[in-house]
């Protein structure tokens, strides 16, 4: 490294973290708004960043405890806040899994193992994959439907239903981990075949464990789009106990009578498991989406 | 990738195959047999799955596009061709092809894509390349940078609503405060002003996604081109346009198809904020408008086919163009 710093890259220094900082403050002016709005009494959208009469009212209500007020009136919480997050947090863990385990299963038959066909196979998922999710709704729902006459936990209003649908959009994922394992050197499993090992041990003992930084990557990016998933999850689940919180929180908005704080709580507590996932993985999110994305 | 065996000696690993054995013929091919054997084993469960959930909806959107059935009775239908996509009638043409919404809404789309994405972009590489310089508190900012990504898009663009919202909506507030304008804006109302919002809204929640992708291309980059750019005294700008931008541009094209690919099928925000007004009208938001309001489940297949046709052109072509950076051996 240079031992003398020019005296330009002080300034450039600087005004980078400034730039850094005003770029910061404009992304989580929103979010903060947000926080704010959820300490607050009342249903108010307008106000200051800092309330002025702070109060945990919605929190109460949002954790599911009742709320007794100034006046002296309680309120019941009129949802189950705590029921939706444990409901999205089941289903998106559930999916990631098993998006994990059918796509690494079938990415390693496309990356290591030669049939007629192949590349139409690979390309043919991609392209099917462009069909926009809103739009295979009403079929969806036709197919859930009629599956529910026979198999009663996969029919509509199940949790299984949104699970299943959730594993259309694998052809990504299988994409992206067939690359990862491209650029492993495949002559470590060739080795261990030959020394008398199936497929599947090449595959679970040896390849798998070389591939930890990238599953890590697939689960993640998984369990994001499951627990972020409306229009899906809106349409297929119908009792209020059954719905995942991005689709319950909506329930606090009906027209003219927008339940803005409550709201605000529930806003909050469905960006945090991802956020909490994040600050734990940042790493491993960094690294494989490079292993990833340069490959395809 | 090749596919031949033995394989030839792997690039990305270095060549380093201390372990690399060559079988004889026979027991190669035996090991071929066992492995086209164990090929379908592996794939079939998905291949299962994704034809129930994202093949069969497809098929089922196409072959309705060719009738007229309707939400009300979906069972019973007759086929009617190409009328819903085009028909000359008493001197008039009728279908989705003639219908001046459907093209605004594909006007509407490839605009918001194209603005949005290029945008998303730009700044993504802006912050990129601060996040890659070294300062301390670098993760927490990192960090920071994701959690517009965090929300669910349906809560967030609903967030953003109130805050545009022309009477108590605090973006409002704020630009009243300043004195930027003289009256509250109706923003996710007025014309003019509507597509920005929407804009802005997705610039907002997908820029650090595009940030993040690129930050990971800059973190691979060998640090010794920028060294010897040190010791030549290039200018920075310089060294970017022609060391950096040249070695991320391959990461940085799969990051813009794939948002490119996203944004052409845009529904989430655009319907959260203005719901089916025509001045921010996407595809998506047209088709499921035909499908489900009104009920027109013939029309509605027809406009989800076209769409479906549009976005599979441009990813087959991109297969084609782009062989050399995805997948290898497609």
């Amino acid at each position: 490294m240079a031992m003398v710093e020019p005296r330009s890259t002080k300034y450039r220094v600087l005004a980078s973290h400034l730039g850094m900082l005003a770029f910061i403050v404009i992304i989580l002016f929103p979010l903060l708004m947000v926080i704010s709005i959820s300490f607050r009494s009342g249903n108010f959208a307008a106000g200051s960043l800092l309330p002025e009469n702070p109060s945990l009212e919605h929190w109460y209500l949002a954790l599911g405890i009742p709320y007794t007020g100034e006046d002296g009136v309680t309120t019941q919480p009129p949802f189950p806040v705590l029921l939706w997050l444990w409901n999205s947090i089941k289903i998106a863990v559930v999916s990631a899994v098993l998006i994990l385990a059918l796509s690494t299963t079938s990415a390693y038959a496309f990356a290591r193992m030669r049939f007629a066909g192949k590349g139409f196979v690979l390309k043919s998922m991609l392209i099917f994959q462009m069909f926009p999710p809103v739009l295979s709704l009403v079929a969806l729902y036709a197919l859930f439907d009629q599956i529910g006459n026979h198999v009663s936990w996969l029919g509509l209003n199940t949790h299984g239903a949104v699970i299943v649908a959730s594993l259309g959009g694998m052809a990504l994922h299988i994409w992206t981990i067939k690359g990862y394992f491209d650029s492993i050197d495949r002559s470590l499993e060739e080795a261990a075949i030959v020394d008398g090992a199936t497929t599947w041990q090449a595959f679970r003992y040896i390849l798998l464990p070389l591939s930890v930084p990238i599953l890590v990557v697939v689960f993640i990016l998984a369990f994001i789009m499951t627990i972020m998933e409306y229009p899906m999850a809106s349409v297929l689940l119908v009792d209020t106990d059954k719905l995942t919180l991005a689709v319950g929180a909506q329930q606090y908005l009906y027209e003219q009578n927008y339940l803005w704080g409550d709201f605000a709580a529930a806003a909050v507590l469905s960006g945090l498991p991802i956020t909490v996932i994040f600050l734990y993985c940042q790493k491993w999110i960094v690294g494989g989406l490079t292993a990833g994305g340069v490959k395809g | 990738m090749a596919y031949t065996a033995p394989a030839p000696v792997d690039t990305v690993a270095g060549g380093k195959s201390p372990a690399r054995a060559f079988p004889v013929k026979r027991q190669a091919s035996r090991v071929r047999r066992q492995r086209l054997r164990a090929a379908w084993l592996f794939l079939i469960p998905m291949l299962l799955v994704l034809a129930a959930v994202a093949g069969w909806p497809l098929m089922r959107t196409i072959w309705f596009s060719f009738t007229d059935a309707s939400f009300s009775n979906i069972s019973e239908y007759g086929l009617v061709g190409f009328e819903n996509y085009l028909v000359y009638d008493n001197g008039a043409w009728y279908g989705v092809l003639a219908d001046p919404t459907w093209w605004s809404a594909v006007w509407n789309t490839l605009f918001f894509t194209v603005v949005s994405v290029g945008i998303e972009t730009v700044l993504g590489l802006i912050i990129a390349l601060t996040l890659n310089a070294q300062f301390t508190g670098r993760g927490w900012v990192r960090a920071a940078t994701l959690i517009p990504w965090a929300v669910p898009t349906i809560v967030s663009a609903k967030m953003w609503g109130w805050m545009l919202h022309d009477q108590f909506g605090i973006i409002n507030e704020m630009l009243l405060g300043l004195g930027l304008i003289a009256e509250p804006l109706n923003w996710t109302a007025n014309a003019d002003l509507s597509m920005w919002a929407v804009i802005m809204v997705d610039v907002w929640k997908t820029t650090p996604f595009m940030a993040l992708l690129t930050l990971a291309a800059l973190q691979m980059l060998p640090s010794d081109c920028y060294e010897a750019a040190k010791v030549d005294g290039i200018h920075p700008v310089r060294v970017f346009f022609k060391v950096t931008l040249p070695l991320i541009l391959p990461a940085l094209m799969v990051a813009i198809i794939f948002r490119v690919l996203d944004a052409l099928r845009v529904f989430d925000v655009i319907y959260v904020l203005t719901s089916n007004s025509e001045d921010t009208m996407s595809m998506s938001v047209y088709a499921r408008q035909q499908l489900v309001e009104f009920q027109d489940v013939g029309y509605g297949s027809a406009a989800s086919t076209v769409l479906f046709l549009i976005i599979a052109l441009l990813t087959i072509s991109y297969l084609y163009l782009g062989r050399k950076q995805i997948g290898g051996e497609a």
